[in-house]
C-alpha cells in the first residue's frame, strides 16, 4: 500500500449512553422485544401470502438466464422477505426462503436457469405457508431435505451440463 | 469474540437516537419492534438511499442499522458514503449491517463497505442485543486509507496470515531474527515467574 493509512479512536457516544443511570435488565428487553415482535404475526401472514403470489408471478415472467432484471426482481423479493418468517414463528419458511434465494444467486453467478427448480421451492413455500402440518418438525425437515437435494443438483453438476 | 450479555446486567437505550435504512417495510417493523423492545424511542426510519443521505446531515446518530440484502446493494453503498461523508460524528457512527442473503458477487463489499457487524437474519432480539452491546463497549479504531475507511477490521489482533507481509508498521516480521542480547539465566526466570497450581 502506498496512501496513507490514519488511525483514530472517535468518541464512543453509544457506550457513555447505554452505562448511563436506569434503563432495562438484559432478559426484561428481550422478553419486550419478543412480545413486540409477536404482535405483527398477524399482518405478517398475510403479507407472506401476498410476497407468494408476486414471486409466482415474477418466477413467470423470467424469460431464461440472459433475462437479468427478471432474475434481479424475483431475487430481490425471495431475500428481502427472509426474516420475515420466523418473525411468526415459521422457521421452516425462513430456510426454504434461503435455499431459494442461494439457488437464485447460483444459477445468477454461473448464467443459468431452471424454472422447475424455481416452481419446486414455490410449491413448497404455498404448502410451508398454508398447511400447518407441513410445518411441523418432521414435515418440514421432509420438505426442506428435498429442496436440498433440488439445489445440489446444480452445485455438483458443472454449469455448461445443465441445460436451460 | 462476541459473549451472550448477563441476563440481570441493565443497559440505558433510551436516549439513543437510532437510524434505521432497509428497503422493507417488514423488516423494517420487526427491528423497530425489537429497538422498542429494548428501550429505544428515537428512531429514524428510511426505505431508500436519498432519505438516508439527507437524515445524516440533520441528526447526530448514535447507533446506524442498515439493510444490505438484494441485488441493489444500497445498503453497502450508503455504508461507503457515510464513511467517506466526512459529516462528523456520524461517519464514525457505529454501523450494524443487517442481511438475509448476500450475493456471491457481493460479499466482499459488504466485508469492506465499513460496517461494525454483519448480522445474518432473521434476527433474534438477543443476537441484536448481543452485537449493540459488544459495539458500545469495545471502542473500535477507526482506519483511513485510500482503499478502505470504517472500524479496523484487526479488531482481534491475530497477526498477519503466514503467506502475506504486514502492511503497518507495527506488524512484526514473519522471521524470528537472531537474539540481540544473552538469554535469561534459568534461575532469573525461576525468581520471576512463580509456578502456581491450576485447578483443574
Amino acid at each position: 500500500m502506498t496512501g496513507v493509512v490514519r488511525f483514530h479512536v472517535p468518541e464512543n457516544r453509544l457506550g457513555k449512553l447505554i452505562r448511563s443511570a436506569g434503563g432495562k435488565a438484559v432478559e426484561q428487553a428481550v422478553k419486550d422485544a419478543s412480545k413486540g415482535i409477536d404482535s405483527l404475526r398477524g399482518d405478517f401472514l398475510s403479507e407472506l401470502s401476498e410476497i407468494l403470489a408476486k414471486a409466482e408471478v415474477l418466477s413467470a415472467a423470467v424469460k431464461g438466464a440472459d433475462d437479468q432484471g427478471g432474475t434481479d426482481a424475483l431475487y430481490g423479493l425471495i431475500s428481502a422477505s427472509i426474516g420475515v418468517p420466523s418473525a411468526c414463528g415459521m422457521t421452516s419458511l425462513d430456510e426454504m426462503l434461503v435455499s431459494l434465494a442461494d439457488l437464485i444467486d447460483h444459477f445468477k453467478t454461473h448464467g443459468i436457469w431452471d424454472h422447475q427448480a424455481i416452481t419446486i421451492h414455490l410449491s413448497a413455500f404455498r404448502l410451508l405457508l398454508n398447511s400447518e402440518s407441513a410445518r411441523d418438525s418432521e414435515g418440514a425437515k421432509a420438505i426442506l431435505v428435498g429442496l436440498h437435494k433440488v439445489s445440489e443438483r446444480f452445485r455438483r453438476t458443472p454449469p455448461a451440463a445443465i441445460s436451460t | 469474540m462476541v459473549r451472550s450479555p448477563d441476563l440481570k446486567a441493565k443497559f440505558n437505550f433510551e436516549h439513543a437516537s437510532v437510524m434505521l435504512l432497509d428497503e422493507n417495510p417488514l423488516s423494517l417493523n420487526i427491528l423497530i419492534q425489537v429497538l422498542t423492545g429494548f428501550g429505544a424511542k428515537h428512531f429514524t426510519r428510511c426505505t431508500d438511499i436519498a432519505k438516508a443521505e439527507d437524515e445524516i446531515t440533520k441528526t447526530h446518530f448514535d447507533l446506524i442499522i442498515v439493510d444490505a440484502t438484494g441485488p441493489s446493494t444500497t445498503g453497502t453503498k450508503f455504508v461507503s458514503w457515510l464513511r467517506r461523508s466526512g459529516i462528523e460524528p456520524n461517519c464514525y457512527a457505529p454501523v450494524l449491517l443487517t442481511s438475509g442473503h448476500t450475493a456471491q458477487n457481493s460479499v466482499l463489499e459488504a466485508r469492506d463497505c465499513g460496517a461494525h457487524f454483519i448480522i445474518a437474519k432473521p434476527l433474534t432480539p438477543l443476537i441484536v442485543l448481543e452485537r449493540i452491546i459488544w459495539i458500545a463497549k469495545e471502542g473500535r479504531k477507526f482506519l483511513e486509507s485510500d482503499t478502505y475507511v470504517g472500524p479496523d477490521r484487526r479488531f482481534k489482533n491475530v497477526g498477519v496470515p503466514k503467506e502475506l507481509e504486514g502492511r503497518r508498521r507495527d506488524d512484526t516480521s514473519i522471521a524470528v531474527e537472531e537474539a540481540e542480547a544473552t538469554s535469561m539465566e534459568q534461575g532469573v526466570i525461576e525468581t520471576n515467574v512463580q509456578a502456581q497450581k491450576v485447578a483443574q
